[in-house]
């Protein structure tokens, strides 16, 4: 691997809590490289938020460190756009308002409106750009959610269970989506999920990470995600033997650590 | 709610006017009856000819030399006076308080002691301080609409969602423009709800302020007929205040469904 865009250093996390410390995470080491796609699977609990939230700045590590192209994390910022499972939108804003939240505080008037534009229709939202939204569904709701963190242009795209509210068929679409815009462009993207089957086939690397308190079982990387083409493929990689045993492989090891 | 609604309308298929307009026919008519039929002296409840002739002899000849319209307004002015500028105040200071925890340690002992005061315990020194007149009774006002307003906005200000918070903060947005762009508009629902709140208490508040403070309004005429036992213009004064403040309700209503269009639908 090349110089590390991405990293994770001895990262302890602790909570303070009334019967003394919790630890989150457990000296946690982890790197990873500029245009990867990183997903993170574990169980309940496991610290794979905490780990997004203190690659997002929300939370300071208790030991360690994180580093995002050889500068240390100090707080938010907008190199890195946050996707939550909530859509987490301004419901008192446009979907193009919405959309455009991020130029528009930052002053690139421009930008906003090229950007918005250029997003919105990708995602088939354009129509919809003077509604509310409480007047989309709950699928283009977070589609509007992800329009909202890529108008900002980010480094890294973090999403924590980003499609974990959305029904099965929705949520196939969105991945699709998602993975044709990382093509695209040459974004990192750190994606936390339940999901197995949504890690194995999403991910250029996957990540495991063990219960409470949270160390990295494994690290494995993967290609499915590169292979894909028409939606055909799609159902036959994901029912391809290797794609099977990759699987099973990952499920394997979180059944073994809950034990 | 569009469930329940499809079930009541299956058992019943008057519209809902229809039937708040028979309530109110039947009451009209039961009140018709026991005064013109002789069941109720005149003195207890005045029949609709003679609370229309009370109401023409204070729209005419006024009462203590001011119309109905004259101490309607006066009573409009002070609600208006005391519950914009106590309801603007305390949203200022509830938001300062919801946002700064030294603000909130410095304010909360006295919003949290001046919101269950009863008012008329203070209205005294009000008056001792003020005079009786104008000035005791805004203040009066002013300082019912105060507490209410102030924890209602410090309450929105902390049920602000804090993923709302982070994707804002993520995407570049400043302290100020946090508070301007997403916990300000978080907040306006629970605004609105206090100022409906604060309007309701001003408006009981108003009738003892005029009472005790005051020698004009809707609420002093209501008193002051009472003691001569004029139930025609105690009538006409309780209908007059409730319009008044059904409108104002109304009014506040539309306003906040233009503004928060949004709230509760997401």
């Amino acid at each position: 691997m090349n110089k590390p865009f991405v990293e994770f250093s001895n990262l302890t996390i602790e909570y303070p809590s009334r019967d003394g410390p919790v630890v989150a995470l457990a000296g946690v080491d982890l790197a990873f490289s500029a245009g990867d796609f990183v997903c993170i699977v574990g169980p309940s609990g496991c610290g794979k938020t905490t780990l997004m939230q203190t690659l997002a700045g929300f939370l300071a590590p208790t030991r360690g460190r994180v580093a995002l192209a050889g500068k240390p994390i100090t707080g938010p910022g907008p190199d890195r756009g946050v996707v939550f499972q909530q859509p987490a939108l301004f419901p008192w804003m446009t979907v193009s308002e919405n959309a455009g939240f991020g130029p528009m505080v930052r002053g690139l008037r421009r930008e906003r409106r090229e950007k918005v534009e250029y997003y919105l229709k990708l995602v088939g939202l354009w129509d919809f750009r003077n509604r509310y939204p409480y007047q989309l569904s709950g699928g283009m709701q977070q589609r509007l959610a992800i329009v909202r963190a890529l108008v900002n242009d980010p480094k890294v795209l973090l999403m924590d269970e980003p499609f974990g509210a959305l029904d099965a068929l929705t949520r196939e679409k969105m991945q699709e989506e998602l993975h044709s815009v990382w093509r695209r462009t040459s974004m990192t993207v750190v994606f936390i999920t339940h999901s197995v089957e949504e890690a194995v086939y999403l991910g250029t690397d996957v990540v495991v990470m063990s219960p409470r308190p949270g160390r990295i079982l494994e690290r494995l990387c993967v290609d499915f995600s590169r292979r894909t083409g028409e939606r055909d493929d799609i159902r036959s990689i994901k029912a391809s033997p290797e794609f099977v045993a990759t699987r099973e492989h990952v499920l394997g090891l979180i059944w073994a650590s809950a034990d | 709610m569009t469930e329940a609604r499809a079930i009541t309308q299956g058992r019943s298929r008057l519209p809902e006017w229809a039937i708040t307009g028979v309530s109110v026919a039947v009451l009209i008519v039961a009140w018709v009856v026991a005064t013109d039929g002789g069941f109720v002296d005149d003195l207890f409840m005045p029949s609709p000819s003679s609370l229309w002739s009370g109401f023409m002899d204070l729209v005419v000849d006024g009462y203590k030399s001011r119309t109905i319209w004259e101490h309607a307004g006066l009573s409009l002015e002070r609600v208006l006076a005391g519950f914009v500028t106590g309801a603007i105040a305390g949203t200022v200071i509830g938001l300062a308080m919801g946002y700064n925890r030294v603000v909130e340690a410095c304010f909360s002992p006295f919003v949290e002691f001046l919101r269950p005061l009863p008012q008329l315990a203070y209205l005294v020194l009000l008056i001792v301080w003020f005079g009786i007149g104008e000035t005791a009774q805004i203040i009066l006002l002013f300082l019912t609409a105060f507490p209410v307003s102030a924890i209602a906005a410090m309450d929105g200000v902390k049920s602000v969602s804090r993923q709302r918070v982070q994707v804002a903060r993520s995407l570049g947005a400043s302290d100020w423009q946090i508070f301007r762009f997403v916990v300000f508009p978080s907040a306006l629902p629970e605004i609105f709800t206090g100022a409906r709140l604060a309007i309701g208490v001003v408006y009981a508040t108003l009738i003892a302020a005029e009472i005790i403070a005051g020698s004009t309004g809707l609420g002093w005429v209501i008193l002051d007929a009472g003691r001569f036992l004029r139930s025609d213009y105690v009538f006409v004064g309780i209908l007059a205040i409730g319009l008044m403040g059904l409108s104002l309700d109304y009014m506040l209503v539309a306003i906040e469904h233009r503004i928060v269009h949004w709230a509760g639908r997401y």
